[in-house]
């Protein structure tokens, strides 16, 4: 009895190799090792048997039983792999269809005149500035008295300036601030000393052509103290400058000027190379003028209440969008605020272009 | 100011070439615009002389001319159009290959009609001389052929163009500016030399002041002369080309001796031709309504706050600013009366500029001119007028106002340039400097200067001036750069809260496919009023334009116009964003920050245009509001605290559109669809999805730098599906809202995922499915758990929104 169901084990091993239905596998599985397979069978009729007997046809049965087991897994591995195989065969697609062109990422794009302002901030707060801000709108005496303007400065006519009809409860009439230099004022009225802030911020001027939009871009710099002069300012300038135009020799120009709110007033150039269709920053036997500064009026310092004996220091103030213009070689300033998009995508800056001071050295 | 380098080298005795003239200029504050050499702008015309002249064979109005261009040289064929060509006259010849300044072009040989011209004979215009085309220039009979013509046409000199500030009034003046060269050391000043006349005889003519005892009067100092019997005529000819090089037409003599003295000394004068004068003259404001013809031939009517000069019938010039023809010299005057004086510079350029009128006179005594130059000015013109129209002087009568101003002194310690500079000048050159130019050092104890400042400086009132006028001479390249020192405190947070919206947003809106643009500030007042404009006291007073007149109360309007622009110029499916100030009322905190955006045809965020493997879609409502959502709850607004509201700004579409607040009545954005009449209004083809946020009115987020502890992670949340039927009318966001108060305890989130209506439902009912999110207190939670926590749900729903749970 025990001779056959052993003969009969052996039989189906040797089946299980040249099984090729994985669902034939499952059936010859229940029909040895099932419930009521053979192996169930055996058994029964080993418990029949005498004790010597029934260990040692116990033993082969085992044997078997774990030799059944063993082929039974690899045979159901190797043709559920095969059958993969086959069925993956039928799953293709045709990979040079396209994805698509348009990803927000790419698509969105930052104005010039905010990468630029950006760029700006990067660069003072790196040599410790903050970040002051004032209104567009402004009164005559933030704009012009308390910076030293006099009563007859033809910058407060009607062709400069533009103004609003009604007038402010102490300060004047209200206008649109021509500089950010009304911010300086704000600063020291409103903090005390020492200073050392930047504003940058939108200003308005009566004025249209070909290199003036009636509103623009400005950057102010303010610093006071006991102890700064001249000096400073100076490296102040040549730091933001070379730092900015990305020229590590870049070779500067200072020039006597005026202005009523500083003394002594400069205006500043930088070097450059100008031809017909180009310009480029930090080469070349040309000058360009790029900024005006000079030290605080004392009479300023008086106006908001600093004594200038005792404290002095610098302002600045420089156009951001000529600033833009210049670095990315923009040719219209007047494209600026038309919102052509084809003019913003081409000369906007990367969302991912986060303004940084460590930014690839020039080649 | 123009002056020549001649003419310079008259005050200036110097050895300086022109760049170095040129960069020192530079250097101390007077920026140079322009340098014209005419040797360099004239280098390829040379002197020629036609030799035969005939008509051109085929054309009426042309000449074929041999041209001698060379000596011992055949001449050369040229044609030419100028009626006044002729055998043996010198003219100007360009040869081919040079560049022609008044044709913007490079002449080249060319055939014209048959006859090859080799070159051109050049007309003034032609050499930006002037506008004259009518012929060709002649030169004088001495012009050697084959030489630069720039002698023969009167440029010798070298031009030089210098922008003076507002400031320096004293530098509208050559021997002005050549003090200053002579500061910085580029040469010595030459001492001006004048006789002074006794006068023939007694002048018969008054000047007077009449201001009433005004503390600060129009005119402080007036002064003049009479010349009798003089011939007028043309200037000599190195007066004339004086003039003509900087570009002043030569009038006659008169005329030209007091434009000399002008621009030679900054001391402008006035001729009168005494025989048009009655005996009395005297400065004065105007009577109302009083006019004159001026000089340059128009009629002006003056203002009782004008200065004028005026004879007892009435007002001849306004002081300052210009002269009348009814007192002016001629050919033919006799006699004449020189003015000098001194005005208030306030008066002059409030006159003037109300006026429109710009004059040598007004440029010079708006800025300022020189108190002690009134009498050298009338030597100066006296000398020159008998020199060349001959005459007999009077003597000088003169006026002048008790309070003219006096000498100002100042008192300086050394110490200030270090304090200011940074540097430390040595005083013997800090001396120097001073005395160069014309300040008076009276006294020096223990570092202090006790200074005159010099009568023609207007500009100097305090250390801080004096301080600039050593540096700037001793030069600004010699200051050292110093670090900023490192402040020894921390600082201060270096952006703003705003400029970290401004930041943050900026690239937040971008990054979701927004192109960013910026618009002006001002725009069309009914575009304004279209978009919440309330108050008038935004328009501007002056506007440049009408289309840029009101302060914007929105980003919209100038978005919208861009969208139709852009569309106009073949682009769509485009999103465009600006982030600005709009303006609400002109004081203090009428100001605030927003952001805005437009997204048009299929512009959707994560898909544009159509794709093979997703359907199109057009921009609708949504657009927007996932636009708000989005850019609130990155700016760290809790999407708990925002309320949909179902109203909206009169610009939107009244169905398309809402408002989120944070409450009912803090509005801090609006979305939706464009009102459709807007959309024609401004000419768009598709709708618009558009947003606008108040950034100024979000609540300021507080940085916390500690974290709260960790929570035990959930791994074990539950998911299931419940649809409700409801009415039509109720809205989604109410449904929503219920269900989330049914359990908070257990209920982490619901997802509202499908919206249906149609078949199987009544026809004013609607169909929400929601996915539910459980977290249970433990794994594996028992199905009557769950059953319980999802009637609790079910509930809620019929007795708020009075929805049926659907099968």
């Amino acid at each position: 009895m025990i001779e056959t169901i052993i003969t009969e084990m052996q039989s189906h091993i040797q089946q299980l190799g040249k099984i090729v239905d994985i669902a034939e596998v499952e059936r010859l599985r229940v029909k040895v090792l099932g419930k009521k397979g053979i192996i169930t069978g055996a058994m029964k009729v080993l418990s029949t048997l005498e004790p010597q007997e029934r260990k040692k046809l116990g033993i082969r049965l085992n044997e078997l039983k774990t030799e059944f087991l063993q082929k039974l897994t690899a045979t159901k591995m190797l043709l559920e792999e095969t059958y993969l195989e086959q069925a993956i065969l039928q799953e293709k697609v045709d990979v040079t269809l396209p994805v698509s062109s348009y990803d927000p990422i790419r698509e969105g794009k930052i104005h010039p005149v905010s990468q630029g302002m950006e760029e700006i901030i990067e660069i003072f707060m790196s040599l410790g500035f903050s970040v002051a801000e004032g209104n567009d709108v402004e009164t005559d005496y933030h704009n012009f008295t308390a910076l030293n303007f006099p009563p007859s400065h033809p910058a407060r006519e009607m062709h400069d300036t533009f103004f609003f009809e009604q007038d402010s409860e102490k300060h004047g009439q209200y206008l649109l601030r021509t500089h950010t230099s009304p911010t300086q004022i704000h600063t020291m009225l409103n903090q005390s000393p020492p200073y050392r802030i930047i504003a940058p911020g939108r200003t308005y001027r009566c004025d249209s052509d070909q290199t003036h939009t009636p509103m623009f871009h400005q950057v102010e710099g303010l610093v006071i103290d006991t102890d700064i002069t001249l000096s400073h300012l100076k490296w102040v300038l040549e730091i933001f400058c070379k730092t900015y135009f990305e020229v590590e020799d870049l070779d500067m120009r200072y020039r006597p000027s005026f202005f009523p709110f500083t003394e002594p007033s400069l205006e500043v150039d930088i070097q450059c190379k100008k031809d017909k269709k180009s310009l480029q920053i930090g080469t070349g036997n040309d000058w360009l003028e790029i900024l005006g500064c000079g030290m605080v009026h004392p009479q300023v310092l008086k106006n908001v209440g600093i004594d200038p004996d005792n404290y002095k220091g610098f302002a600045f103030g420089m156009g951001i969008d000529r600033l833009v213009m210049l670095k990315y070689g923009i040719p219209d300033l007047r494209a600026f605020f038309e919102g052509d998009l084809h003019w913003l995508r081409h000369f906007g800056f990367s969302v991912l272009d986060i303004p940084c001071m460590y930014r690839q050295a020039k080649q | 100011m123009k002056f020549t380098y001649n003419w310079l080298k008259e005050h200036l005795e110097t050895s300086a070439s022109v760049s170095q003239i040129v960069e020192c200029l530079n250097a101390i504050g007077l920026e140079v615009e322009d340098v014209k050499d005419p040797q360099q702008i004239y280098k390829d015309f040379t002197v020629a002389q036609i030799v035969k002249v005939k008509r051109h064979e085929n054309a009426d109005k042309l000449w074929h001319c041999h041209v001698c261009i060379a000596e011992n040289e055949a001449p050369v064929e040229i044609v030419c159009g100028a009626p006044n060509v002729r055998v043996g006259l010198k003219v100007v010849f360009a040869k081919p290959k040079t560049y022609i300044p008044g044709r913007d072009m490079t002449i080249e040989k060319a055939t014209i009609r048959g006859i090859e011209s080799y070159g051109m004979l050049c007309s003034e215009m032609e050499l930006l001389i002037s506008n004259e085309h009518d012929g060709i220039i002649e030169l004088s009979e001495d012009a050697i052929i084959g030489h630069p013509c720039h002698t023969y046409l009167g440029f010798d000199d070298v031009l030089i163009e210098v922008a003076i500030t507002p400031n320096r009034g004293d530098c509208l003046g050559v021997y002005g500016i050549a003090r200053e060269l002579a500061a910085a050391g580029l040469g010595t000043l030459r001492a001006i030399n004048f006789t002074q006349y006794k006068g023939d005889f007694e002048c018969p003519i008054t000047v007077a002041l009449d201001f009433h005892g005004k503390d600060i009067p129009a005119c402080s100092a007036f002064a003049g002369r009479l010349i009798k019997g003089v011939k007028n005529c043309e200037s000599p000819l190195w007066l004339q080309k004086r003039l003509q090089n900087i570009g002043l037409r030569p009038i006659s003599a008169l005329v030209d001796i007091t434009n000399y003295i002008t621009y030679d000394m900054c001391r402008p004068l006035h001729v009168f031709d005494t025989n048009k004068l009655t005996q009395n003259l005297c400065a004065r404001y105007a009577r109302k309504g009083e006019k004159f013809e001026a000089l340059d031939n128009k009629c002006y009517e003056a203002d009782i706050h004008d200065c004028v000069i005026a004879d007892d019938s009435g007002m001849l010039a306004l002081a300052g600013v210009i002269g009348g023809v009814s007192s002016s010299t001629e050919m033919d005057t006799q006699n004449v009366f020189i003015e000098s004086a001194l005005f208030e510079p306030a008066i002059i350029a409030k006159t003037a500029r109300r006026l429109g009128i710009m004059s040598d006179a007004r440029q010079r005594f708006e800025r300022g001119v020189d108190k002690n130059s009134v009498i050298l000015g009338i030597e100066m013109a006296t000398a020159l007028i008998i020199d060349i129209c001959g005459g007999s002087p009077s003597t000088i009568v003169h006026a002048v106002h008790k309070n003219l101003p006096s000498v100002q002194v100042l008192e300086f310690p050394l110490s200030e340039i270090e304090r200011l500079s940074g540097i430390s000048i040595s005083e013997p050159i800090v001396k120097n400097i001073l005395e160069q130019l014309g300040f008076d050092i009276k006294d020096s104890q223990d570092g202090i200067y006790i200074i005159n400042v010099p009568s023609h400086r207007y500009d100097i009132a305090g250390k801080a001036d004096i301080v600039e006028e050593i540096i700037r001479i001793y030069g600004l390249e010699k200051i050292p750069s110093l670090p900023l020192p490192r402040l020894p405190y921390i600082c201060k947070p270096l952006l703003t809260t705003e400029q970290k919206t401004i930041q943050t947003t900026r690239r937040l809106v971008a990054a979701r496919g927004f192109v960013e643009m910026m618009s002006w500030s001002f725009i069309k007042h009914e575009d304004a009023l279209r978009f919440g404009h309330k108050h008038d006291a935004l328009k501007l007073k002056n506007p440049i334009s009408t289309a840029m007149t009101t302060m914007r109360p929105s980003l919209l309007p100038g978005l919208i116009a861009a969208s139709a622009h852009n569309e106009r110029h073949g682009h769509k499916d485009f999103a465009l964003f600006e982030l600005g100030q709009c303006f609400h009322s002109l004081d203090n905190n009428g100001q605030t920050l927003r952001v805005a955006g437009v997204r048009t045809g299929s512009a959707c965020y994560m898909q544009q245009s159509r794709q093979w493997y997703q359907s199109e879609r057009n921009v609708s409502y949504i657009e927007a509001k996932e636009d708000v959502y989005a850019i609130l709850l990155a700016l760290g607004l809790n999407k708990n605290s925002l309320k949909v509201i179902d109203s909206s700004e009169s610009w939107f579409h009244p169905g398309y559109s809402g408002q989120v607040g944070l409450g009912v009545k803090n509005i801090i954005a609006h979305f939706g669809m464009l009102h459709p009449k807007y959309i024609n209004h401004y000419d768009i083809k598709q709708p618009l999805s558009i947003f606008e946020i108040m950034l100024s009115d979000l609540p300021v987020k507080r940085n916390k730098n500690l974290r709260s502890g960790l929570d035990e992670p959930i791994t074990h949340n539950i998911y299931r599906d419940l649809a409700f039927v409801v009415d039509e009318n109720i809205p989604a966001g109410e449904v929503l809202e219920s269900l989330l108060r049914a359990d908070k305890k257990h209920v982490k989130d619901i997802k509202l995922f499908d919206v249906y209506q149609g078949k199987g439902l009544a026809d004013n009912e609607k169909s929400l499915a929601f996915e539910i999110i459980l977290m249970p207190p433990t794994p594996n939670p028992e199905e009557e758990w769950i059953g319980n926590i999802l009637q609790t749900i079910i509930r809620t729903a019929e007795k708020y929104c009075q929805a049926r749970l659907r099968q």
